[in-house]
């Protein structure tokens, strides 16, 4: 094996980290309201989808959603991703991660503790040398009132 | 250092990242029912160990559990593992996980959200280059009625 060869699975070891620390350091802005350096994290055309709460595209929209629905839908979340599986393809990457989230939703009758879980389906473009999301794609499984559970209440629409 | 050692390093993070996404493959089959797909992450004579719910030598046996046992003990699940120490030795490794698990049961009574707990201690070998499961061991921490806890109930009831 040449040089080169190793190299280049280095290389893959490498990305398939670089990935998960770029994917950690979305959780961890979101959960702090660093919105600004939450969208730098995404590439320009990039696009989100978030189920229920909207899909978003280009940072204009993604600046919207994380300054504007975000911070007025909860005021507190702790973002715990789990169960890593990321494929690097060259310049391209997919991802996909569980997220169990407890999160604090504001409510007008007042805040209410909220489980949240769901799975990222995630692809990623690496541009002058650094990851970054090219699509986030987020599937809810619950997000449920901390007193009912998700056999009661799976999402807080039904 | 040599070309061959560096290699050998290489090899070692690379089937380290194998066995967790083999893992995580596992978790997201069996959360999407696909049993069939499960079965075949097992080497032939591979042993699965799941404490109440039984052992099983083989990967046939082990297809007829998760498809016969399995899919009635829950009619919905969210397998999210943790903590994962991964060991390699040549062909063969081990992996230690905590499973944190949100599952709807089925009961008398109706449907019921569980919390479960567990860790797996399991075991793994290279098969045609490929990751194999050649055991797998889950001992339950606990089963608990969401609105319960593991003080109340640790193992549904018991």
């Amino acid at each position: 094996m040449s040089l080169e060869e190793l190299e280049a699975r280095i290389r893959v070891l490498e990305d398939i980290e670089e990935i998960k620390k770029l994917m950690a350091s979305y959780c961890y802005r979101v959960d702090v309201f660093q919105m600004d350096d939450v969208v730098d994290l995404f590439a320009e055309n990039a696009k989100a989808e978030y189920g229920p709460l909207g899909s978003y595209e280009g940072k204009d929209g993604l600046a919207t959603f994380f300054k504007e629905v975000v911070p007025n839908t909860q005021s507190w979340s702790a973002h715990q991703v789990l169960n890593p599986i990321v494929t690097v393809e060259g310049e391209k990457a997919k991802g996909t991660w569980y997220l169990f989230c407890p999160a604090t939703v504001l409510n007008p009758e007042g805040d209410r503790a909220v489980w949240i879980q769901g799975r990222y389906d995630n692809e990623f473009v690496k541009i002058d040398g650094r990851w970054k999301f090219s699509l986030l794609r987020f599937t809810f499984n619950f997000g449920t009132p901390y007193e009912e559970g998700w056999v009661k209440s799976r999402m807080p629409e039904e | 250092m040599s070309l061959e050692e560096l290699e050998a390093r290489i090899t070692v993070l690379e089937d380290i990242e194998e066995v967790k996404r083999l893992m995580a493959t596992y978790i997201y089959l069996i959360d999407d029912s696909q049993w069939d797909d499960v079965a075949d992450l097992f080497a032939d004579n591979a042993r699965a160990e799941y404490g109440m719910l039984g052992s099983y030598d083989g990967k046939e046996a082990i297809a007829t559990f998760f498809k016969e046992v399995v899919s009635k003990a829950w009619s919905w699940a969210v397998h999210q593992l943790l903590n994962p120490l991964v060991i390699v030795e040549g062909e063969r490794a081990t992996g230690r996980w905590y499973i944190f698990c949100a599952a709807t049961m089925p009961s008398p009574e109706g449907d019921r959200a569980m919390w479960i707990q567990g860790g797996y201690d399991n075991e793994f070998i290279k098969v045609d280059g490929r990751w194999k499961f050649s055991m797998l061991r889950l001992v339950f921490n606990f089963i608990t009625p969401y609105d319960e806890g593991w003080v109340k109930s640790g193992m549904m009831g018991r």
